[in-house]
Order: C-alpha cells, then sequence, then structure tokens
C-alpha cells in the first residue's frame, strides 16, 4: 500500500517544548524523535493534550522547540531566523488545518498561489501554479470561488492544493477531516494519500484509527512521549499496544 | 522565487488585494473608517474653497475693479507721497510721504495721470459716505459717483431695475437702502432731494446702504480716483505712478505679473507673511488635528486587523514574513485612506458649492466665481492618505507580532502590553509639563506660545503612551462595579490595541476643550476685571461735542422719541472751546494728586451741590460724606492714592485765546480714590466754590437714569445723532461678554461633544461587534437584553470617562500655561506701567464638568439607548 520511503524530508530528533517556566511550566513536548520519508504519509495519533498539534507546529517552523533539532530537507529549523523560517514555510512545508483554512477576502486560485506570491512570484505565473494544484485536487472548476461559497470539502481540497503548491515536500495536516462527514473526510485522506504517493511527505494528526488507516506509519504520542512507533506493525494492533 | 523579491512585489499588490476585498467584505466598518477620515478632508475642502471663492485678489473678476478699462488708479494718498504697491495694491502698498513742513499736498489731477500714460479715454470714479434723513433721523449711505452708462465703467455696478441717472439729481439705490425707506426721493442732510431712478448693486459689496449716481451729485471734492481705458498699463507705468503718489489696478500686470524680484522691496514684507511664527502655528494645528483623525480612525483598523488575525496567521503559515503582515493591515489603510481622501475632497467641493450663498450672506464682498485651488485639495487629500496609514500603522504592527500558533488554534494572540512605552510616556509627560512651564514663565514678553503649543502636542502624546496603563489599572479597580461596567472595564483593557486610540481619541478632544476653554474663560475674566463702568447700570450719557452745543435741543428731542425716560442735566465747567477754563487740584502740600481722568460726562470738573448719580465710583458712605462737604462749598476729588486731608487748593486758569489768568483758592475737601485706572472727572466743585473760583459753569452732558430699554436706546441714539453727529449717546450696559468670545466657547463645547461623541461611539460599537462571541455566551447563560444593552452603555461610559479624565488633566497642562502670556499684565502706555494683577486663571468648572461627567454619560444614555438588545448566535470566529 505504500512506496518505500527513500529520503527524509523530516527529521525531529530529540524535541522538547516547554511552554511557560517556573512552577506553571508545561511539556508539550519531551523528548520526541521521528523521521518522515519522501513517499511516506505518516500519522500522529494521541489523546487530546498529548503534543500532537504542537509537533506539528514545531515541524513546520511555526514554533521553536526549547532544545532538539528539527530538519527539513535537510536543514535545521532551529538555527534559521524568522525571516528564513518563513521562507522555509513558503517554499518546503504546506499546511492543512481542520477548518477555518482558507483566506476568506481571495479566491480559490489565489489563496493557493498565496504561498507563490508571497515568495515574490508573478501572480500571473502563480495562478498558473495555483491552477495546476487545483486540477491535481480535481476543483480547477471552482478556482475563482471565494470560499464562502464552497462547501467544507471543496474548502479543505483548495486547502490541499495549497499546501502542494509549487515545489513542496512536506505537507502537515492537523485534523484535515475534523469538521467534515464521514464520506468528504475519506476522500480528502485519499487524495493526501495519493500526493504523498506522487513523492511527498506527509504528517497526518488526527485522533482516529480509521484515518490513521491511510497512513504507512503510526506515531504515538501521549503526555508529550513518543509512546511507539511502527513501520510495518498493523495500524489496529499498535492502537490496542498505544491503549495498553 | 527569491525571498528578496517578496519583499516587494509579491507583498503589495497581494496586499492591497486583500486590503480592497476585506473593506468590501465589512463594509459597515469601512464606511465608519471612510467618514472618520472623509469628513476631516471634506472640512476642510469646504474651507479652502469658500476662501478662494471669497478671494477675488488678482485677475479674477478684475471687471468689478476696472469696469471696461484697462486700470483703476487711486491718487487718495496724494500728490506729495511716494507708494510702492504689490501687483495688485489689495495685497500690499506701502507710502512714504514727501510732504514736510506743511507743504500742501495737492491733489493728483488726470493730467498727471495721462502725462504718464499718455492721453486716453478715462473717467472719473468717486465715492464717500453721505448722510440722508430717516424717519426718525439720520443714516449713512455709501456712494459712488461714475459716468455708469460709460463702457468704461462697465461691471462696477449691475442695474437690478430702473434706468441709470441722466442727471445729477437722478441716482440708484440698493436693496438695502431701499428697505430703510427713501422711497421715490433720497433726502440729504444738506437739504438736496435725488429722485430715486431704479435699484443697482455694487459689484464688489453687498452690504451696507449704497446709491450710485453721476459725477458731481454729491459733494465729493476733487476727483482722485479714475477708471482709464486705451492701451494696457504695463508694470513700469504702474510703477512711473507710484512715484507720484498714486496706486493701480491693471488689468494687463494682474494677468501678467511681475517676478517677486522686480517688486519694491518696501512691499516685499508681504510675501513672507506665512513665515516664523505663523507657520509655526499652522504645523502645530495640522500635527493636533493629524492626531486627532489618527486616533478617532484607529479603533476601526484595530479591530479590522483584529478580524484579519486569522488571515494573517494563515498568511505566516504559507511562509508570509512579519513584514508581509504587517504590509497587509497597513494596505488596508492605503485603500480606506485613498477612498476617504477622494470621497473627502469631493464632498467638500460640492457642499462648498452648496454653502456658498449662505456664506456669501455673513459676508460684504462680493464672491468670485466658485474657485478651487487643486495644489491645496491635493494638500489636504495626501493628510487624509497619511492620516489613514497612520491609524494602521500601530494596529500593524501589532498584528506582524501575534502569536501566529495561538490564532491558529482559535485563540486570541495579543502580544503582551510594552513594559517600555509607559516610561516612555512619563518621560515624555515630564517634558511636557517642563515646556509649558518654561513657556509660561516667558509672561507676556511673547514667544511663550509655541513651546506651550508643542508642550501640549508632547503631552497628548505622553497620554496615548499612558492610556493602556490607566486602562489596566480601571480595569482592576472594577472588581466591585456592577457586572456591566466590570465587564466592560475587563475587556477594554484586554482589548488595548481598540480601547487605547479611543480612549486617547476622546482624551485628545478633551485636552484641547479644556486647553482653550481655560485659556478663553481666563481671558474673558481679564477684559471683565479689566472692565470699568462710566455710568451706573442701564443709564446713559449724551454728551454734545459741537463747538457750540445745544443741550436743551437734545433734551427736547429725547423727550419726543421717548417720553417716558427721564433726562437731567449734568453742570460742569466749560473746559472747551476758544474760552475755556482748567482745573488743576492738589492736596494741601501742593503736589499733584490725580494722573489721568476720562470725561466722559462732558467736563474735567463737573459741578453740584451733591455728587451728580451719573458719577460713580463712590461708595454710599463715601457719597454722604462727600454731598457733606459739597454742602459746605467745598470740593470732591479724585486723588490716586489715599489722602487724609481735608483742604485742597484748587487752582482755576481762565484762557481766552492766548491769555490766560489764574485764580487759586483753598477749599474744604473730600478726597476719594477711584476703584477704576481713571475716574470719570476730576471731581465735583459745590456751586460756591465754583462762583468763587470765577468758574464759567455750563451744561456739560445729559443725564437718563433709565433704566433704558434696548429699544428707547436705539431710538434716542438715532434722534441724538440727528441733530448733531458729533454727540454721543452711550448707554451703560456693564461688561458684555464679546460676541466672539460666546461663539468661541459654543463652537469648543459643540466640536468637543461632536468628536467625543462619534469617538465614543465607534469605538463602543465596534468593541460591541468585536465583542459578540463573549457576548453571546453571556446571554447562553441567562443574561437578559438588558444585561447587553448595560453591557454597551458601560463600554460608553468607561471610553468615555476615562478618555475624558485623562484628557482633562493633560489639557490644564497648557491651558494653565498659556493663562501666563495670555493674561499677564499690559502696559498700556508703553511706559513701563502695567496695569491690573500679574495674571488671571478662571476654569471654566462648568465647560470641565459637562465634558468630562456630562458627556461621557450622555453618549453611555445614548449607547444604551441605540444598542441592539438582541444578537444572532455566533461561532467564535468568523
Amino acid at each position: 500500500m505504500s512506496t518505500k520511503a527513500t529520503a527524509p524530508v523530516l527529521r525531529l530528533t530529540d524535541v522538547h517544548r516547554v511552554h511557560g517556566d517556573g512552577e506553571a511550566a508545561v511539556h508539550a513536548l519531551r523528548g520526541v524523535s521521528f523521521t518522515a520519508y519522501a513517499g511516506e504519509l505518516v500519522a500522529v495519533m494521541g489523546p487530546s493534550g498529548s503534543g500532537k498539534s504542537t509537533l506539528l507546529t514545531i515541524a513546520g517552523g511555526l514554533d521553536q522547540p526549547t532544545s532538539g533539532s528539527v530538519e527539513v530537507e535537510g536543514t535545521d529549523l532551529v538555527g534559521l531566523s524568522h525571516a528564513e523560517r518563513a521562507r522555509t514555510r513558503r517554499t518546503s512545508v504546506g499546511y492543512v488545518f481542520q477548518g477555518f483554512n482558507l483566506v476568506p477576502a481571495l479566491t480559490a486560485a489565489e489563496n493557493v498561489a498565496l504561498p507563490r506570491e508571497l515568495d515574490g512570484v508573478r501572480s500571473g505565473e502563480a495562478r498558473r501554479d495555483a491552477l495546476a494544484a487545483l486540477e491535481e485536487v480535481g476543483i480547477a472548476d471552482l478556482a475563482d470561488r471565494f470560499p464562502d461559497d464552497m462547501s467544507g470539502g471543496q474548502q479543505q481540497r483548495v486547502a490541499i492544493a495549497r499546501a502542494i503548491v509549487g515545489e513542496r515536500r512536506l505537507v502537515l495536516a492537523d485534523e484535515p477531516t475534523g469538521a467534515l462527514d464521514t464520506e468528504t473526510g475519506e476522500e480528502i485522506l485519499r487524495l493526501l494519500r495519493a500526493r504523498c504517493d506522487a513523492g511527498a511527505a506527509g504528517v497526518l494528526v488526527t485522533h482516529e484509527a480509521r484515518h490513521a488507516a491511510w497512513a504507512d506509519r503510526v506515531v504515538f504520542l501521549r503526555d508529550g512521549v513518543v509512546v511507539d512507533e511502527s513501520g510495518s506493525a498493523p495500524v489496529d494492533d499498535l492502537l490496542e499496544a498505544g491503549h495498553a | 522565487m527569491s525571498g528578496r523579491l517578496s519583499g516587494r512585489r509579491g507583498g503589495w499588490s497581494l496586499a492591497l488585494r486583500l486590503a480592497r476585498r476585506d473593506a468590501m467584505r465589512s463594509r459597515g466598518r469601512s464606511l465608519l473608517t471612510l467618514l472618520m477620515i472623509a469628513l476631516p478632508v471634506a472640512a476642510v475642502s469646504i474651507a479652502d474653497t469658500v476662501y478662494a471663492t471669497a478671494d477675488i485678489s488678482g485677475v479674477e473678476v478684475v471687471e468689478r475693479r476696472v469696469g471696461g478699462g484697462q486700470a483703476f488708479v487711486d491718487a487718495g494718498y496724494g500728490a506729495g507721497s511716494t507708494v510702492f504697491q504689490m501687483p495688485d495694491p489689495d495685497d500690499g502698498v506701502a507710502v512714504e510721504s514727501r510732504t514736510r513742513g506743511g507743504a500742501s499736498r495737492d491733489a493728483m489731477t488726470l493730467e498727471a495721470v495721462e502725462e504718464v500714460l499718455g492721453p486716453r479715454p478715462a473717467i472719473t470714479y468717486a465715492q464717500g459716505s453721505v448722510a440722508y434723513e430717516t424717519e426718525l433721523g439720520v443714516g449713512d449711505v455709501e456712494v459712488l459717483e461714475a459716468d455708469l452708462t460709460d463702457p468704461l465703467a462697465a461691471g462696477l455696478v449691475d442695474l437690478t431695475d430702473g434706468r441709470w441717472p441722466t442727471s445729477t439729481d437722478e441716482v440708484l439705490v440698493n436693496a438695502d437702502l431701499l428697505e430703510r425707506g427713501p422711497g421715490e426721493a433720497l433726502s440729504l442732510r444738506d437739504g438736496t432731494e435725488l429722485r430715486v431712478v431704479g435699484t443697482a448693486e455694487s459689484g464688489s459689496y453687498t452690504n451696507y446702504a449704497r446709491a450710485f449716481a453721476l459725477p458731481g451729485t454729491f459733494d465729493l471734492g476733487e476727483p482722485s480716483r479714475w477708471v482709464v481705458g486705451g492701451e494696457p498699463v504695463t508694470w513700469d507705468e504702474v510703477l512711473a505712478l507710484n512715484r507720484l503718489g498714486a496706486t493701480v489696478v491693471s488689468r494687463a500686470v494682474l494677468a501678467d505679473p511681475p517676478p517677486d524680484s522686480e517688486l519694491p522691496l518696501e512691499v516685499q514684507w508681504g510675501q513672507s507673511l506665512l513665515s516664523g511664527p505663523a507657520l509655526t502655528i499652522l504645523v502645530l494645528i495640522v500635527v493636533m488635528v493629524l492626531i486627532e483623525v489618527v486616533l478617532l480612525a484607529g479603533p476601526a483598523f484595530a479591530v479590522g486587523a483584529r478580524r484579519q488575525a486569522r488571515t494573517l496567521a494563515l498568511v505566516a503559515a504559507a511562509g508570509g514574513t512579519p513584514a508581509q503582515a504587517r504590509r497587509v493591515v497597513l494596505a488596508s489603510g492605503v485603500v480606506l485612506g485613498l477612498v476617504a481622501a477622494l470621497l473627502g475632497v469631493v464632498l467638500g467641493l460640492v457642499l462648498a458649492w452648496a454653502v456658498m450663498p449662505g456664506v456669501q450672506r455673513f459676508s460684504g464682498q462680493r464672491f468670485g466665481p466658485y474657485d478651487v485651488v487643486p495644489t491645496h485639495l491635493a494638500a489636504v487629500a495626501a493628510f487624509g492618505l497619511v492620516s489613514a496609514v497612520l491609524a494602521a500603522a500601530v494596529p500593524a504592527w501589532l498584528a506582524s507580532r501575534q502569536d501566529v500558533v495561538a490564532v491558529l488554534a482559535g485563540r486570541r494572540g495579543d502580544p503582551k502590553p510594552s513594559r517600555r512605552s509607559p516610561l516612555l510616556g512619563l518621560v515624555l509627560m515630564g517634558a511636557g509639563i517642563a515646556g509649558a512651564t518654561y513657556g509660561g514663565a516667558q509672561g507676556t514678553s511673547g514667544g511663550g506660545e509655541i513651546p506651550i503649543a508643542v508642550s501640549a502636542i508632547v503631552c497628548v502624546l505622553a497620554m496615548i503612551l499612558l492610556a493602556p496603563v490607566v486602562v489596566g489599572v480601571v480595569a482592576r479597580l472594577a472588581r466591585r462595579l456592577p457586572l456591566p461596567l466590570r465587564f466592560a472595564a475587563r475587556d477594554a483593557a484586554r482589548h488595548r490595541t481598540r480601547t487605547v486610540p479611543a480612549v486617547a481619541a476622546v482624551a485628545a478632544t478633551v485636552a484641547g476643550v479644556v486647553a482653550l476653554g481655560i485659556a478663553v474663560s481666563s481671558d474673558e475674566a481679564q477684559n471683565r476685571e479689566g472692565y470699568t463702568a462710566t455710568l451706573p447700570d442701564d443709564a446713559a450719557a449724551i454728551v454734545d461735542y459741537r463747538r457750540r452745543p445745544d443741550l436743551d435741543a437734545m433734551a427736547r428731542r429725547v423727550a419726543e422719541v421717548a417720553p417716558d425716560v427721564t433726562v437731567e442735566r449734568v453742570l460742569g465747567i466749560r473746559d472747551s472751546g476758544r474760552r475755556r477754563n482748567e482745573v488743576r487740584v492738589t492736596g494741601p502740600d501742593g503736589g499733584r494728586i490725580l494722573t489721568g481722568w476720562n470725561s466722559t460726562l462732558g467736563s474735567s470738573m463737573l459741578v453740584g451741590d451733591a455728587v451728580p448719580a451719573a458719577m460713580i465710583g463712590l461708595d454710599d458712605d463715601q457719597r454722604a460724606a462727600a454731598d457733606a462737604v459739597l454742602a459746605r462749598g467745598g470740593v470732591v476729588a479724585f486723588s490716586d492714592r489715599a489722602l487724609e486731608a481735608e483742604e485742597a487748593r484748587v487752582r482755576l486758569i481762565r484762557h481766552d485765546g492766548r491769555e490766560r489768568r489764574s485764580t487759586r483758592v483753598e477749599f474744604p475737601a473730600y478726597f476719594v480714590t477711584p476703584e477704576a485706572d481713571f475716574p470719570p472727572a476730576q471731581g465735583v466743585l459745590s456751586p460756591a466754590a465754583a462762583e468763587e473760583l470765577g468758574a464759567e459753569v455750563v451744561g456739560a452732558a445729559l443725564y437718563l437714569p433709565g433704566p433704558l430699554s434696548t429699544a428707547e436706546a436705539t431710538d434716542i441714539d438715532e434722534a441724538v445723532s440727528g441733530i448733531a453727529r458729533s454727540a454721543s449717546f452711550y448707554v451703560e450696559r456693564g461688561y458684555q461678554t464679546d460676541d466672539e468670545t460666546m461663539i468661541a466657547q459654543l463652537v469648543l463645547g459643540g466640536l468637543g461633544a461632536v468628536l467625543m461623541l462619534g469617538g465614543t461611539l465607534t469605538a463602543t460599537f465596534l468593541a460591541l461587534s468585536d465583542a459578540r462571541p463573549d457576548l453571546a455566551t453571556l446571554s447562553a447563560v441567562g443574561a437578559t437584553p438588558r444585561t447587553r444593552r448595560s453591557v454597551a452603555a458601560a463600554y460608553a461610559l468607561v471610553v468615555g470617562f476615562v478618555g475624558a479624565v485623562l484628557g482633562a488633566l493633560v489639557g490644564a497642562v497648557p491651558g494653565i500655561a498659556i493663562t501666563y502670556p495670555l493674561t499677564g499684565p499690559y502696559d498700556y502706555y508703553g511706559a513701563g506701567r502695567a496695569v491690573g494683577p500679574s495674571h488671571y486663571l478662571d476654569v471654566p468648572w462648568l465647560l470641565v464638568l459637562g465634558v468630562v461627567v456630562g458627556l461621557p454619560l450622555l453618549t453611555a444614555a445614548l449607547v444604551g439607548v441605540t444598542a441592539r438588545s438582541r444578537l444572532p448566535l455566533t461561532a467564535r470566529l468568523d
């Protein structure tokens, strides 16, 4: 069901993240390490408050780890400036959130073109890239609609298109199906899976076991620690192990 | 593809597109912001356009001044002088008189003009003021004499009805004069009757009663003004005529004025009018208005940035840099600022056109055609744009620092308040107070106003930096307050980005109102204190200043027009004319006792067996004592210092032409120190004393104890001036607050109220729409609609009250400081003798109280009444 992993796109090494300090300190992540390879979809699972979302924001450089290293395509984000990390997000990383993914004032195509335009690409060229990405997710005909005029599923497709536009090879998805009905949710995951099969690395945060079934591997987090990581074990077994 | 490129092209076009769409999506807020910026732009555009239209100097409507001719030559300064003029003499004229030692100032003649210009067609143009008979007495009419039918006169006068006069016993009158009822004929004072053959209006003026006639109709003396035709009059010819003592309005020169370098040095001062202090003041006003507009528009941008928080977070997630996020918010300032500037200018032009007829009614000068100065309007529009961008600057900066992860997770990512800015605020406040103190210490010697005005702006800036702290303190103090106030205070503190500009806008307004209010009422206090009544309240006096006064005729005429009014006669020594008496009162030591007095009752020394009722400045005890001395045949004298002596030496000098004879007698005396700077006379002689001195006693004035009604006073005034133009009628109405002061206070209060209401209301409704999710939660747990109204009102109260208190405190600093230069002692006579106390300070408590307590309560009430009490349930995020 998967293409064999080759080169690491994302590598987290012993990542700690502490919010606040002193007695009020909260350890969101305590020494998390894992790797996502090109062509691989990794599911990150865990109960609420286990640090899943923190993991994702750190992987995309939106947040900085308190210690440890975060490498995206071989570059350690920890050493980078704010602007350089922003550049990494424009060129290497795509995000898909649970909902409210799109800028309401921009059309679908413009939303997809956003990272390209932010990168200084001419708007005509950015639009061509955006249309290509929309084509890939199958809604090129909705390019000039505003988010308010689209269904939730369509909006998530646009979000995925934005996450993959250009040459970006790391897609980070945070409960991308949370606001969708089951059927639409499955479609979104199929799309994500297809993207990874085409060569991207994907990290999918979810708390639903059946979504994790789309993944090549599952990383199970609890209280900021990787409880288990499996490359080959059937997902169901893993889940049981995690709950044991 | 490079990151560097993203700093330029990509950022702005994307940001502007986002801003444009966002403005369209939230129409209400955009409209609010537009108005905040467009209204001041419109107001300034109106003012500028009305001013430009009213200003008719230069080539505009030159036919009103030179008629159908080439130039208007005015030799009114006389042939003995040299004049220096600007290309348009209305812009500046300097005169140098060459005549000295009584050399006659011959009137200049047309021949002299033609010597310079060569023979050419010309008409005389004479104007003056002529008295005519009204029903009750005499009125003044402004007259213009010219050959009105000559083509050279075309445009000077517009015939509205009837025909042009054809002989010197015919006249045209204007509507103003017609209203005063000359009817068929205009009767002049000298008995001439002029037939009214039509109505006409002056080309230049709209005020006063006016009449137009052929030369020679009125006795206006030798003509000294001409409208000349023929060839265009050049600048060199203008200069040549200037040397002969005539100013020239030349059509050709106005159309193509000489360069500034060719202007005579004597009038070049006119060019630098807008320099130094005037320019500084202008800059300060512009800065102050800019601050106010920025603050008023600030909350809208703050809320806008908050609404865009998710968008900005998504931009960050998609790889946008903080600079790009900043640009998105700034771009909304650019978009709204541009639209508001254009809208404001267009609105201003339309409104200026609409109000022009109304403004014309207040001006005696006929306006020119609708006139627009594009460069000025461009500057005003630029001002609007800059203020919008500045208003968006702080929200933009804060938005770029927001916690992206928190916003993406659905929490609000407010950055922590800066610890440095309140410190900077304190430093600035100290600097402001120091500046105000320095300015105040300059006193009346001048130059203090500018440091004070600068310090006012510094204090306002300091206040803006300190406002977050104050809002935070208020929230902490709100613990014991009822729920709506507590909710409002906490919410205000949590959302400082929108609360602070609103509070600061209110505070800046109140600061201005309080500072100016203190200045105006202190000035007023000084004027009131400095006012000296010359008669008892509502009484009147008539003094006939003619060479041969005739008080009897005056008294008869008063009895005719106002039969119910009592008329008393005030006696005094004759001290004017060829044969006159001069009285000098000295103390027992022979020294002068009084430096100056007014002769408001017609004589420097009154005569009576009691102190005349018309003479004020004595209290009841003094009056009784004075009357006793007069009954004994003594004298009452005013003295600068208190004197205990009981006798005075009185010297009477009788002048008769060049002869003078002097008598000196000692009399029992009573000395009074006047309250006012100058008493109405030196004193009062008893009739016996006057006789002993040999003084000629005459009726000095008529005294009307009154109280006179306004109508009676008007009738008597007209009747008196009907008998003698040099007679004076004066009614004592006590200190009258200057109309201008009253208007200034009303305008201040009104403007303050409007700005304050505007600032508070926008901030409140923005806050309410921003706080919708919280209010929804509130109603979900069972809050009544009334609670929601109360919260709305409480929010307005918090913003209005905190702003007003801050503003009053900040405004008091420059307000009190400015009273030192404003109301310091005057040196009336330039002789180092300053009069009055060193400084007046009058705080208009009613105004302050109204602004600090009244207006916030009023605003809160308004909000409470108008706030929607029901609201649709909303999700946590839009």
